[in-house]
């Protein structure tokens, strides 16, 4: 019985562990995402390494390509969203105002930027 | 009997072991910051707050954002600000909220001898910059607008406001964000929260420094570029950095830029040697009156202001893109 506690422990301590490291990793920057809301609800995640464009809801068209996110169209008039510069780094976003839209890229980089004051 | 025991207490061992491996909640790592994302005041709000895992205090701060936006929304017709608006000249009660608000802005405009001045809203209207595709409005008109505008005519008494013109208007749009990410500080603070980043469509409020130790590494907007385009950082901890310039809102007419800060003597937008005033203050709301005003009051003067005051920093952006940083 001994024995078997301690292949219960082991295995135990061992899910734990390599669910730690696998949490540890998926935070960095390989793995840096593009987050995209649509008033404040999740639309969708991306990868930032991932070379993909996408359709929101024919409203908005972002362009993800060599690690920077950029929104080549939106059906807005006053086009602040696609006049944005392209975003990389983690904290930085793309707001489209009159479609309630945010697209962000999240990663663990440490040169980032916590906020713009506009 | 005792064997059972025995073994019941290596499993509750054991358990423990594990939730202190794997156990940590999705706040509590220390990196992952509560959010709140919210479209108010006709702009994007974030709010972060680290180190806390009470979902409620998000909508707490969700609800104090809707109860301000109500209170001094000039468009919306259960406002304060609309039944000031709409008064006709008779005295109306408004909270003690936009009382208090009403009376910071009045003192200002006196300090600025009405270059800063929230009744300058007729005039505003009449140029209409944000919606505007490039006519400047005639002169006449202009000058009819003009005749309204004056924060002398702001009668205040406890919480009674009179607007002794019956064509006047006030707009708190200005000087709102401030207030409230002020307002949005002091409740995350009275819940013991000690490290969060209020971000009121570009107001920048720290509370505390970042999860490692370091200040927070706020960027200042490069007039004219394109949005989120820095043309320098600081460094803030437990500091509002609040801009305001000529590239927020405006139109161009024969490479003349008519902006969005109304000089109520003129009647036109103000043409002076800067682009943008950046201010880093204790409070947000004296750095969105002190951003504005800094600005209308040109670069010179401007700097002179923020050197008299105590606890403030301030960023110039001149026309010639010189940055001149003051009490650094």
């Amino acid at each position: 019985m001994k024995k078997n506690d301690l292949l219960l422990i082991g295995c135990l301590v061992l899910i734990a562990g390599l669910s730690s490291l696998f949490y540890f990793f998926a935070k960095t920057d390989e793995n840096a995402q593009v987050i995209i809301t649509i008033d404040g609800q999740n639309y969708g995640t991306y990868l930032l390494k991932e070379e993909t464009q996408i359709d929101i809801k024919g409203k908005n068209t972002l362009y993800i390509k060599n690690g920077r996110v950029q929104m080549v169209d939106a059906d807005c008039k006053d086009q602040i969203c696609v006049h944005h510069k392209p975003i990389s780094k983690s904290g930085e976003s793309i707001i489209c105002l009159p479609n309630k839209l945010i697209v962000t890229v999240e990663s663990k980089e440490s040169e980032k930027l916590d906020a713009v004051s506009e | 009997m005792c064997k059972s025991i025995k073994r019941k207490l290596t499993i509750g061992w054991v358990l423990f072991v594990v939730l202190l491996l794997g156990g940590c909640t999705k706040y509590q790592d220390g990196e992952t910051p509560m959010q709140m994302d919210g479209f108010f005041f006709d702009t994007v709000i974030k709010i972060q707050v680290w180190g806390k895992s009470d979902e409620k205090l998000m909508s707490k701060c969700e609800e104090l954002c809707r109860k301000y936006e109500l209170l001094f929304d000039r468009k919306n017709e259960n406002s304060d600000v609309w039944k000031l608006n709409h008064s006709k000249g008779s005295p109306v009660e408004v909270s003690k909220e936009t009382a208090f608000l009403i009376k910071e802005a009045l003192e200002y405009s006196r300090l600025s001898k009405g270059a800063f001045d929230i009744s300058v809203a007729p005039i505003s209207d009449l140029w209409d910059v944000k919606n505007n595709p490039g006519k400047i409005p005639a002169q006449d008109k202009i000058e009819a607008v003009k005749s309204h505008v004056g924060y002398e005519k702001i009668q205040i008494q406890d919480n009674v406001v009179t607007l002794e013109d019956p064509q006047m208007a006030i707009d708190l749009g200005a000087i709102a964000k401030g207030y409230i990410a002020d307002r949005l500080k002091e409740l995350l603070e009275k819940n013991g929260v000690e490290q969060a980043m209020i971000d009121l469509g570009g107001n920048v409020l720290a509370i505390g420094h970042k999860q490692d130790g370091e200040p927070f590494h706020i960027g200042i907007q490069k007039p004219f570029a394109n949005r989120g385009e820095i043309i320098t950082t600081v460094n803030i901890q437990d500091k509002s950095v609040v801009s305001s310039g000529t590239y927020e809102r405006y139109f161009k007419v024969k490479d003349h830029i008519y902006h969005h800060i109304m000089n109520p003597k003129t009647g036109y937008p103000y043409d002076n040697d800067l682009l943008q005033v950046t201010i880093i203050s204790d409070s947000s709301l004296q750095g969105d009156i002190f951003s504005t005003m800094c600005y209308t009051l040109g670069l010179e003067e401007g700097k002179k202001l923020v050197e008299q005051q105590k606890n403030m920093q301030a960023i110039f952006i001149t026309k010639d893109e010189n940055i001149h940083r003051v009490g650094f």
